[in-house]
């Protein structure tokens, strides 16, 4: 199974909507699950109903519930996924300083296995997004997770308002981001491409 | 023990290949079985009192080093390391088994001594019972262990046979003093069994609960202050106090009933011996296995409370491991929410397969409980 972890609930819808359209993956058996507290993650994981999932997109209640489940889960991925992505929000900063928060948060977490080791690149972007690769090491243990940044987020984006827009509205132009072509063709050749 | 635990490099210990954590006053140590929670604890004490490792494996002494490593290295505070290894030499061996039979020799040597003051063991003697010690040697290359620590070196044993102590005994007994040798080979056994050659006995409080032959052991002080946390945090209605090591309750007329500490739950022995253990051991740093075994949830919740007391008002501070949910959870109450002092000196490590090692803060494991209990309690 392929994890990829977002932050909200409309990322989700995006990346569910984004597989859906794109043409890369001939599967139907993807699934989105979001706003479950990060704990619930690990029983839905091992649930039955999810198991034969071939891609299962993770929506976290907001950024600070991705990078902890990104820590806690960091050291099962391997176990556990054939490939993991994570989809972040840059709300218009650099990639550098996400980067550095998780660096961070993983040399503090870690702190037994010092030094542990994070570095960043950037193998390629468009308007909207760059696709990013982290690499580390912890001990003996290497890991990579590949990573699609929105440069703002996915409400600037897709021109949604959470004061102005109801449910339908929000759902229909999360849609409409995803079916756009330039974004499927990011998404096809920096994520879909890759999932194993 | 003396020294407080700033830092720990564990080299090749167990199931842990290189892990250097920095401990606070009050550690909580959790994560599933065979992830290393006992092991983290044991590295404190055994650099601290490396003839403890006598009582850390059943299976092996050896078995202690990483099973891809040669030696195994513990430093405390960057200074102060125990080193394990195998044997280097036939002699290092040799020199240390015979060093156990000196010590038979002399113990043997006080039973049949009818003076009080116990001899000398010569030169002579020394020599000839290493010289004797020479099969035994063979037997035992691959049960020797050896420990340095401080320019110190020791060689330890894994359990020796009853089969093997009867060997040597009887072939001192017959070599040294044959003169008594038929009476003493008739009465072996009770030369063999007093005093088993593995006498190990670490400092980990995982056996305390209380006895009444504690509290008779107990000063007025000691008893004092046991009686007054039982009082404080109500652990049982009616409570009088202690006396001739038994439990003494006031009845409703008045009168004073007394009860063996037998008749007690295991959860009350178990609290109160581990408070006990505590207040009399001068001990500044206490390594508990498990402290919530037996215990009721209200007696958790006391336990925790007397806990996070020595934590911010003693010396002491505690390595303490769990795979208890509630013992956990009992940290991040209501009533410590605001405890600046206890959040600052709260630190918890969680173990994961591999020899993993991760350390939390008191506001990250608590933003965490509930994925904590889900690991402890769930199928991760």
């Amino acid at each position: 199974m392929c994890l990829i972890l977002c932050e909200g609930k409309y990322d989700t819808l995006f990346l569910q909507q984004v597989i859906e359209n794109s043409s890369e993956l001939e599967t139907d058996r993807y699934t989105g699950k979001e706003g479950d507290k990060l704990y619930q993650q690990q029983d839905y994981m091992e649930s039955f109903e999810y198991k034969s999932e071939e891609v299962l997109v993770k929506g976290e209640s907001g950024k600070d519930f991705q990078l902890q489940i990104y820590k806690n889960q960091l050291l099962d991925f391997d176990r556990k996924y054939n490939s993991h992505f994570l989809l972040w929000d840059l709300d218009g900063a650099e990639p550098e300083n996400k980067f550095e928060k998780y660096e961070t948060h993983l040399q503090q977490r870690f702190e037994a296995h010092k030094p542990v080791n994070l570095e960043m690149e950037i193998e390629s972007e468009n308007e909207l997004f760059y696709s990013i690769k982290l690499t580390g090491q912890i001990a003996d243990y290497q890991f990579e997770t590949p990573v699609i940044a929105f440069k703002t987020n996915l409400e600037e984006e897709a021109n949604i308002n959470h004061q102005e827009h109801n449910k339908e509205q929000k759902t229909e132009r999360t849609k409409e981001l995803a079916s756009n072509e330039s974004v499927l063709e990011f998404f096809e050749s920096n994520l879909i491409q890759e999932i194993d | 023990m003396s020294d407080q635990v700033e830092n720990l490099q564990i080299e090749n210990f167990k199931a842990f290949n290189s892990i250097k954590i920095e401990p606070k006053k009050l550690n909580i140590i959790t994560g599933r079985n065979n992830t290393g929670k006992s092991s983290i604890i044991e590295a404190v004490d055994l650099v601290n009192n490396p003839s403890n490792i006598e009582s850390f494996s059943s299976h092996g002494i050896r078995d202690l080093i990483n099973l891809d490593a040669e030696s195994s290295e513990i430093t405390l505070n960057g200074e102060k390391t125990v080193k394990i290894r195998p044997p280097q030499s036939f002699e290092e061996i040799n020199e240390a088994v015979g060093r156990k039979f000196v010590n038979e020799y002399q113990r043997i040597n006080e039973k049949f001594d009818d003076d009080d003051e116990t001899e000398e063991v010569s030169e002579e003697d020394i020599s000839a019972i290493i010289a004797q010690s020479q099969d035994l040697s063979e037997k035992m290359t691959n049960k020797a262990t050896v420990i340095e620590h401080e320019e110190e070196k020791n060689v330890f044993f894994d359990n020796v046979g009853t089969n093997t102590r009867r060997q040597v005994i009887a072939s001192i007994i017959e070599n040294l003093h044959p003169e008594q040798a038929d009476e003493a080979l008739d009465n072996i056994d009770r030369l063999v069994y007093p005093l088993p050659w593995n006498m190990g006995e670490n400092n980990i409080l995982d056996e305390y609960r209380l006895g009444g032959h504690h509290l008779e052991q107990d000063d007025t002080v000691v008893q004092e202050k046991i009686e007054k946390f039982v009082e404080e945090h109500e652990l049982i209605e009616n409570f009088s106090g202690f006396r001739d090591g038994e439990i003494v309750l006031e009845r409703e007329d008045g009168e004073l009933d007394s009860l063996p500490l037998a008749y007690m739950g295991d959860g009350f022995r178990a609290i109160i011996g581990l408070v006990r253990k505590i207040i009399v051991s001068d001990y500044n740093t206490v390594l508990v296995e498990e402290p919530e075994n037996h215990l009721h949830p209200g007696y958790v919740s006391e336990l925790v409370d007397f806990i996070v007391n020595q934590t911010k008002n003693s010396e002491i501070q505690f390595f303490i491991t769990t795979h208890n949910a509630d013992f956990i959870e009992e940290f991040y109450e209501e009533r410590f929410k605001e405890d600046e002092d206890l959040q600052e000196k709260f630190k918890l490590f969680r173990l994961q397969r591999r020899g993993f090692v991760e350390s939390m803060s008191y506001e990250e494991s608590r933003k965490e409980l509930e994925d904590l209990k889900m690991d402890l309690r769930g199928n991760k």
